[in-house]
C-alpha cells in the first residue's frame, strides 16, 4: 500500500488518484443493499460530533489517574451516573495543527494547517461518514452551531458547510408541515433547479476550454459541486413527496437573551435527539462559539471569550468554570436523552458515538495540545480514562478510524490517524 | 543535487504517453524543459535548478533545517525534492530573503564565502524568476477567482436594480493571503451553489414584484406628542411620565432605569425597505462644553426580539438640529434613540421623594439626556426606481401589468411574446451577468428555457424568472473568466470595475472594453480616474480595509467592561469611520503612503476626539484634524480601530500587534510560529508586564531571530491600549476584581539592528527613512485584493518599479494604484 504523509503538498488529482488505489473506498452502489438491510433492522449507527471552540479547563477536566478507577473530576461529576458509558481521553491532539483559534476549522478534518501559507482543508469525519451512508435519511447530515457562523463540517474538497444555527429553523426543517400548494411549489421549484444545473453544468465544460489548464480544478470542482447539488435536489424531490415524521414537541420557543448559550445548546440537543430517534439523520456536528457574551449564569459576570483569557486570575478561571460545568451538563443531559430511547434490545446511546472536543488544549494561551475529548456511547467499552503522553501527544485522529470501522467502513486511516485508538475496545454486534 | 535527479525522473514518470518521451529524450540531453511543453501537470518539471543552489543549502542550511531537525519548522529537503512547485515558492522566498538579509545561516555559525553567497543568491533568484513567469505563461499567475459574497450580493443588486441587503444569505469566505478575492483559497461545494440559488431567487423574486407592482409611498411626520409612549390609550403609564410639554419634547435619559428609553413605537416601518429618517433633537445637560453624543438603532426593541441595527450617531447641543439617516429597516421595527457616551457619569434614576408613582426630577437635577422634537420617517427608493428594475428585467419587452390574473391561463397576453424578442432580452441580461458580449448560440438553452415555460402558458414573468435563475447559476456570472497571458478588454474591466468600485462594470466601461479602446493606456488611466471619484469607490474603501487592516475584525471580541467601561458603539463606529475616512483621502488626494506610519492630521468626531483627548471640534461631524504632539496619535497605526484589533479585549499582546504591523504595513513577512510553539500566557494580575513575559520568550534562539523583528514595533505601541487609549500605565483588577492602576508601560524597543527606540515616535522616525517600503507593502495587498493571487517572486521588481514611479508625488496612493493597474501583474492573468 502506498503511504504518504500530508504534511507534504500533493496535486488533488494525484491524491485522488493513490486513495482510490490504496484504501479501496467503499462504493454506494455496492454499499446499499447492506445497509438497507441494517436499516429494516431498525438500529443504525450514528456520529455526533460535538465542539466548542474554546475548550475546557485542563486541571477540571482530566483525572489524575489512568484506567478505570479514576476519580471523577468537577466537569466529569454531572456525568458521574453516565460513568460506565463514556471514555475520558487525554494527552491526544492532531499533529501538525497549530494556529490557536483558526484550528477550529480542523477539529474533525485533523488536516495539517501550519505547513505554510497556504492551507486547504480537508473532508470532515461526519461527511466522509455521510458520503458513504447518508442517503438512506432525508438529510444526509445535519450542520449546527450555537453562536458561531463556522462548523466543523468540511466537503470532500475541503469547503465549509455553512451551519443552521436557529432551532427555530431547524425544527422547520426537521418536522415542520408544508401545505400541499407549498409542497407543489417545492418539488416545481427543486425539479427546475435540477434542469437549470443541467445547463449550467455544460458551461462549465465548455467554459474550461476558454480559461486554461489552470483553471481546470476550479471549474472541476465548480462542475463537481453542480452535479452533486443536482443528486441531492433530486434526493429532496422523492423526499418532499414524502411526509416528514411526526413529532410530539412543539417548535422551539424563541430565546430572548442571546447570550444564553446553554439555552440554546439544550434546544439543539433536543432537536438532535428526535432527529436521530426519527431517523431523519444519522450524522450529526455541532459547534459551539466562543463570542463573548455573558452568559446568564449564577456567578458568571464577564464574557464568555474574556474568561477564558484568564490569565490564572483565580476570579476570572472561577467564573470560566462555571460555564464550562453548565455546558458539560447539558452535554450530559443529551446523553441521558439518549439513552432513554429503546432501540430493539439496545438504547439509541448504544448505536450513537458521540464526542465531544475543541480544538483548543488551553484557550488561555491558545495551545492547541492536548485537546479535550470525552467520547461516549456507540458500542464501546466504555468506563475508562484513557491516558496519552501529554507531552508527546497521540494522534486524535486514531480515534477517527475506531468510528469509521465501527460504521463498518473499511478506513484504516483518517487524515493523521493510522490505526484505531489503541485502549478503546468494540462491543461486538449481537 | 543527489537528492534532485530520481525526484525528477519519477516526476516524469507520472507525466502521459507523448509528453513524457518527450520530457525524458530533452532530460537525457541535459536540457531545460521548455515551459510550452506541459499544459498543468508538468508545472513541477520545467525550470532546472542549478546545482550549486543544492550545494549551498547543504553546505550551510540543512544541518539544521532537514527532515530530521526541522529547526524553526523549516525542512529544506522537502524544497529540494520538489523545487519548481509553486506550493514551495513562498517557502523559496523566506529562504532568499534570509541569506540575502544576512540572517542566515546564524551569526553564530559558519559564515559563506560572500562570493558563494552572491551566486547562491543570483541563481535562486533566476529560478524563481523562471518558475514564476514559466506559470504565468502557461496557466497564469492568478487563477479564475469567482466573486465573493459582496461582490455576488453587488452585481445581483445591479443586475436586477435593486437594493435588498442579500449578504446574510450566503456563506462567508475564507481569507488567504489576506482577502477574501483570492482564487487558491476560495472554495466551491454543494452547499455553497444551494446558498446563492436560493438567494438569488430570493432577489429575483423581489426584482419581479419591484417592477410589476408600483412603488408605495409611505411617509410619517411624528411631533413630541406621538412620539411618547402610549399604554392603553393612556400616556406614559408603563414607564412614568414623560415628554416635555413646557419644551415639546421627549427625553431619553442617561439613566440606568430609564423611563422613556428611546424606544419610538410611532416609527414602526410597515415594510422591508430603505428609509429615510429626519430627527430634530437636541442635548439636555450635556456636559459642560461638549456635545452629546447619541445613537439611533433600528430593530423591535423588546426582550423577545434584541436584533438591532445601527442607523448613525447624533452628535447633540443645546440648540436643536436635525439630523439625517438613509437606513435599511425591516417590517415592524422601529427606531430607539438614547444617550451613547459611556465616558460619561451614569446614574440610577430615584423615584420621586413626594410622588412615589413618579420618577424624580431628572432635568433638575442635572442628568443628561438626548430629546427628540420630531421625527420623519420616508419609504425612500435611493438608488433604483421601479423604471430601472422594470428596464434590467424586462428591457424592450412589455412587463404585466399589475395585478394581473394568476399565471398559468393558456390565453394569457404574453404569451404572444415573440422568441425574437425573447431572444434579444435575454442576450442583453447575459450580456450584463457574464460582463462580456456572448453570441446567441451561447444562450440558446437558457431562452429554451423560457420559451419551453412560455409554451407551457406560463406567464412572461415567470419564464423570465427561470430563465434568469439560470444565468445567475452559470459558472460566467460566478467566475472571472480570465484566459493566460494579456487580459482582453473585457476581463480588464471587470478587474478594474471589482477592484475599485466591489461590483460590476458598468455601461461606459462595457462599452469601453467592447470596442477595445480601454486598452489603450490614456483610456484605462481616465477611467480609473472616473471609478476612484465616484461614490462607489467607498464600497472599495470599506471592503479593502476590512481587510488588508483587518477592521471587519472590530467585533471579534469586547473590552472588558471592568477594565474599559467608556467603550460605547458611538465611538467603535467613528473608529472605524476614522480609518476609512483617512485612507479614502489618501486616495483623493493622493496623500503619501507613510501617512500610514506618521501623518499630521486625522479623521475625527466629537466622541473619538474625546477618546484621543483632543479638544471638542468645532463642528460636528467627521472632521479633518490636525495634531499636535501631545495627543499622541498619527498614521494608521495609531487609529484606535487597529489598535483594538490588534488586542483580545482584556490585554494588548506586542506579538500580536507586531505581527500585524509587519504583515499589513511594513511588509516584513515571519513565518508562522513552528509547530507546538507554546503561546504566552496573558496574566492581568498586574505582577509581571508582558515585556517580562516575552523576555524569556525571547531569549531561546529558535525564537529569537523571528521575534526580534516582531516584538520591536509591538512594544512600541505598548502605551496604546485594548480600545486604543493612550496609557502610561496598565490598567489591572485587584483581588476582588476592581480596577486599579498597573505597573508602568515601557515603550521602548531594541530593533532587529541593535539600534534602540525609545518610543513609537523613534520607531516611526527609523522606519520612514525607507517610506518605500511602506509603499511596496500596500502595492502588494492592492495587487493580492485587485487580481486574486498575492505577487510572485518574479513581481518585486515590478512593484519596486510601480513604486519608483510614484516618488515624484512622494508615494501618493492614488499615483500607486494607477501604477499598479497599467502593470503586467493587473493586465496579465
Amino acid at each position: 500500500m502506498a503511504t504518504f504523509t500530508f504534511q507534504k503538498h500533493i496535486p488533488r488529482r494525484t491524491f485522488l488518484q493513490t486513495t482510490a488505489l490504496s484504501v479501496a473506498l467503499p462504493f454506494l452502489e455496492s454499499m446499499c443493499p447492506a445497509l438497507s438491510k441494517a436499516a429494516q433492522l431498525g438500529s443504525p449507527r450514528r456520529f455526533v460530533g460535538v465542539s466548542n471552540e474554546l475548550g475546557f479547563y485542563a486541571p477540571h477536566l482530566f483525572p489524575e489517574e489512568a484506567g478505570s478507577k479514576y476519580e471523577l473530576t468537577r466537569y466529569l461529576q454531572p456525568l458521574a451516573d453516565l460513568r460506565e458509558q463514556f471514555t475520558v481521553v487525554s494527552g491526544v491532539s492532531h499533529p501538525g495543527v497549530s494556529r490557536g483559534h483558526v484550528s477550529d476549522v480542523c477539529i474533525l478534518t485533523a488536516t495539517p494547517n501550519n505547513s505554510g501559507s497556504y492551507f486547504r482543508n480537508g473532508v470532515s469525519l461526519d461527511q466522509l461518514m455521510a458520503r458513504d451512508l447518508g442517503q438512506e435519511t432525508r438529510f444526509r447530515s445535519l450542520t449546527l452551531s450555537v453562536a458561531a457562523d463556522m462548523s466543523t463540517s468540511f466537503t470532500p474538497l475541503g469547503a465549509m458547510i455553512a451551519p443552521e444555527s436557529s432551532p427555530a429553523r431547524l425544527f422547520a426543517r426537521l418536522f415542520g408541515k408544508e401545505t400541499p400548494q407549498a409542497q407543489r411549489e417545492t418539488i416545481e421549484r427543486l425539479r427546475e433547479g435540477r434542469t437549470i444545473l443541467d445547463v449550467v453544468g455544460e458551461e462549465a465544460k465548455s467554459m474550461q476550454k476558454r480559461v486554461g489548464a489552470g483553471d481546470r480544478d476550479k471549474l472541476d470542482a465548480f462542475f463537481t459541486s453542480v452535479r452533486e447539488l443536482e443528486r441531492s435536489l433530486s434526493a429532496d424531490e422523492q423526499w418532499a413527496l414524502k411526509p416528514k415524521p411526526q413529532v410530539g414537541a412543539e417548535a422551539p420557543k424563541p430565546i430572548v437573551n442571546r447570550a444564553d448559550f446553554i439555552g440554546f445548546e439544550n434546544q439543539m440537543y433536543e432537536l438532535m435527539a428526535l432527529a436521530l430517534e426519527t431517523d431523519s439523520t444519522r450524522f450529526i456536528t455541532l459547534h459551539i462559539g466562543g463570542g463573548n457574551a455573558k452568559l446568564p449564569l449564577e456567578g458568571v459576570e464577564e464574557g464568555y471569550h474574556n474568561l477564558s483569557h484568564h490569565g490564572q486570575d483565580p476570579t476570572k478561571v472561577a467564573q470560566l468554570a462555571v460555564v464550562e460545568q453548565a455546558q458539560m451538563s447539558a452535554w450530559g443531559d443529551f446523553l441521558r436523552r439518549l439513552q432513554r430511547v429503546q432501540e430493539g434490545t439496545h438504547t439509541l446511546l448504544e448505536q450513537t458515538m458521540v464526542m465531544l472536543t475543541s480544538n483548543l488544549g488551553n484557550a488561555s494561551s491558545h495551545d492547541t495540545r492536548n485537546m479535550p475529548v470525552v467520547f461516549a456511547g456507540g458500542g464501546f467499552r466504555h468506563g475508562q480514562h484513557l491516558a496519552f503522553d501529554r507531552n508527546n501527544n497521540h494522534p486524535l485522529a486514531n480515534l477517527y478510524v475506531s468510528m469509521l470501522q465501527r460504521l463498518g467502513l473499511p478506513y484504516d486511516r483518517f487524515a493523521t490517524g493510522t490505526s484505531p485508538l489503541p485502549g478503546l475496545e468494540m462491543i461486538p454486534s449481537a | 543535487m543527489t537528492r534532485f535527479k530520481p525526484t525528477v525522473l519519477s516526476l516524469i514518470a507520472k507525466l502521459d504517453g507523448p509528453i513524457r518521451l518527450w520530457v525524458l529524450a530533452l532530460h537525457g540531453l541535459g536540457w531545460s524543459m521548455p515551459a510550452f511543453a506541459f499544459q498543468q501537470t508538468a508545472i513541477a518539471a520545467s525550470p532546472r535548478i542549478l546545482p550549486s543552489v543544492p550545494a549551498f543549502l547543504e553546505e550551510h542550511c540543512t544541518k539544521c533545517h532537514d527532515t530530521d531537525s526541522q529547526k524553526g519548522g523549516l525542512d529544506l529537503t522537502t524544497l529540494l525534492d520538489a523545487p519548481n512547485s509553486p506550493e514551495n515558492l513562498h517557502r523559496w522566498e523566506y529562504v532568499f530573503d534570509r541569506v540575502l538579509s544576512a540572517e542566515m545561516p546564524p551569526p553564530k555559525k559558519k559564515q559563506p564565502a560572500e562570493s558563494d553567497r552572491q551566486s547562491f543568491l543570483r541563481e535562486l533568484r533566476e529560478h524563481l524568476i523562471a518558475v514564476c513567469l514559466d506559470q504565468k505563461k502557461t496557466v497564469g499567475r492568478v487563477q479564475s477567482r469567482r466573486l465573493t459574497r459582496a461582490e455576488f450580493e453587488r452585481s445581483l443588486q445591479e443586475l436586477l436594480a435593486i437594493q435588498i441587503p442579500l449578504l446574510d444569505g450566503l456563506p462567508e469566505d475564507p481569507l488567504t493571503d489576506g482577502f477574501s478575492t483570492v482564487a487558491k483559497g476560495q472554495q466551491i461545494s454543494p452547499n455553497q451553489l444551494s446558498s446563492q440559488l436560493n438567494v438569488i431567487d430570493e432577489a429575483l423574486t423581489l426584482a419581479f414584484q419591484q417592477a410589476i407592482n408600483p412603488p408605495v409611498h409611505w411617509k410619517k411626520n411624528l411631533s413630541w406628542e406621538e412620539l411618547r409612549r402610549h399604554v392603553n390609550g393612556s400616556v406614559g403609564q408603563a414607564r412614568g411620565p414623560e415628554g416635555r410639554p413646557t419644551q415639546g419634547d421627549v427625553v431619553s435619559w442617561n439613566t440606568f432605569n430609564n423611563e422613556f428609553y428611546g424606544r419610538m413605537d410611532a416609527t414602526k416601518v410597515p415594510a422591508d425597505g430603505w428609509y429615510r429618517i429626519r430627527l430634530r433633537a437636541l442635548a439636555v445637560n450635556p456636559p459642560r462644553g461638549e456635545r452629546l453624543s447619541a445613537s439611533v438603532f433600528s430593530g423591535k426593541h423588546v426582550s423577545t426580539a434584541p436584533e438591532r441595527r445601527w442607523v448613525g450617531a447624533i452628535e447633540a447641543e443645546e440648540q436643536p438640529a436635525d439630523f439625517e439617516f438613509t437606513s435599511w429597516m425591516k417590517a415592524g421595527e422601529l427606531l430607539r434613540v438614547q444617550v451613547c457616551d459611556d465616558s460619561l457619569p451614569k446614574k440610577r434614576a430615584q423615584r420621586h421623594p413626594q410622588n412615589r408613582e413618579a420618577i424624580e426630577d431628572l432635568d433638575g437635577l442635572g442628568h443628561a439626556g438626548i430629546a427628540v422634537q420630531s421625527v420623519e420617517i420616508e419609504r425612500v427608493y435611493p438608488e433604483f426606481s421601479a423604471a430601472d428594475t422594470r428596464t434590467a428585467l424586462f428591457g424592450e419587452l412589455s412587463p404585466p401589468a399589475a395585478k394581473q390574473p394568476p399565471a398559468g391561463g393558456g390565453n394569457s397576453p404574453q404569451a404572444a411574446t415573440s422568441k425574437r424578442d425573447l431572444e434579444t432580452q435575454v442576450l442583453a441580461f447575459a450580456n450584463r451577468a457574464f460582463r462580456r458580449p456572448v453570441s446567441k448560440a451561447e444562450i440558446e438553452s437558457f431562452v429554451d428555457l423560457a420559451a419551453s415555460k412560455l409554451a407551457a402558458g406560463a406567464s412572461l414573468n415567470t419564464a423570465l424568472q427561470s430563465t434568469y435563475r439560470g444565468l445567475l447559476m452559470s459558472p460566467r456570472f460566478l467566475y472571472l473568466e480570465e484566459a493566460p497571458g494579456a487580459l482582453d478588454a473585457h476581463a480588464v474591466a471587470s478587474r478594474l470595475s471589482f477592484f475599485l468600485w466591489g461590483g460590476p462594470p458598468d455601461a461606459s466601461l462595457r462599452r469601453l472594453a467592447d470596442s477595445g479602446k480601454l486598452l489603450e493606456t490614456k483610456v484605462l488611466l481616465e477611467q480609473v480616474q472616473r471609478l476612484l471619484d465616484h461614490p462607489n469607490a467607498n464600497r472599495f474603501v470599506q471592503l479593502f480595509t476590512n481587510q488588508w487592516l483587518k477592521l471587519g475584525e472590530i467585533d471579534a471580541t469586547n473590552p472588558d467592561e471592568k477594565l474599559y467601561p467608556e467603550f460605547d458603539d458611538v465611538l467603535k463606529t467613528a473608529m472605524l469611520e476614522e480609518t476609512r475616512h483617512f485612507f479614502a483621502d489618501l486616495i483623493r488626494r493622493n496623500r503619501s503612503a507613510s501617512n500610514l506610519v506618521d501623518s499630521n492630521h486625522t479623521f475625527l468626531s466629537h466622541r473619538l476626539a474625546k477618546h484621543y483627548g483632543v479638544p471638542p471640534l468645532p463642528e460636528p461631524g467627521v472632521r479633518e484634524v490636525p495634531l499636535r504632539p501631545e495627543f499622541h496619535r498619527g498614521g494608521v497605526i495609531t487609529h484606535a480601530s487597529v489598535l483594538k484589533i490588534t488586542a483580545n479585549g482584556t490585554t494588548t499582546s506586542p506579538v500580536l500587534r507586531g505581527v500585524w504591523m509587519l504583515e499589513r504595513i511594513t511588509g516584513q513577512r515571519v513565518p508562522p510560529p513552528p509547530p507546538g510553539t507554546p503561546a504566552i500566557e496573558p496574566d492581568i494580575r498586574g505582577a509581571k508586564t508582558i515585556r517580562e513575559q516575552l523576555d524569556k520568550h525571547r531569549s531561546q534562539e529558535s525564537c529569537a531571530s523571528c521575534h526580534a523583528k516582531i516584538d520591536p514595533p509591538g512594544f512600541a505601541l505598548e502605551n496604546y491600549d485594548v480600545i486604543g487609549g493612550w496609557r502610561e500605565k496598565y490598567r489591572a483588577v485587584n483581588e476582588k476584581g476592581v480596577r486599579k492602576d498597573g505597573l508602568p508601560v515601557d515603550a521602548s524597543a531594541v530593533l532587529h539592528d541593535g539600534q534602540q527606540v525609545r518610543n513609537l515616535q523613534e520607531w516611526k522616525k527609523n522606519l520612514l527613512t525607507r517610506p518605500e517600503w511602506i509603499a511596496q507593502n500596500l502595492v502588494h495587498h492592492l495587487a493580492t485584493y485587485a487580481t486574486g493571487a498575492a505577487p510572485s517572486f518574479a513581481d518585486r521588481e515590478c512593484i519596486e518599479a510601480i513604486v519608483a514611479s510614484a516618488k515624484v508625488s512622494d508615494y501618493g496612493v492614488r499615483s500607486l494604484i494607477e501604477g499598479l493597474v497599467q502593470s503586467p501583474i493587473f493586465l496579465h492573468k
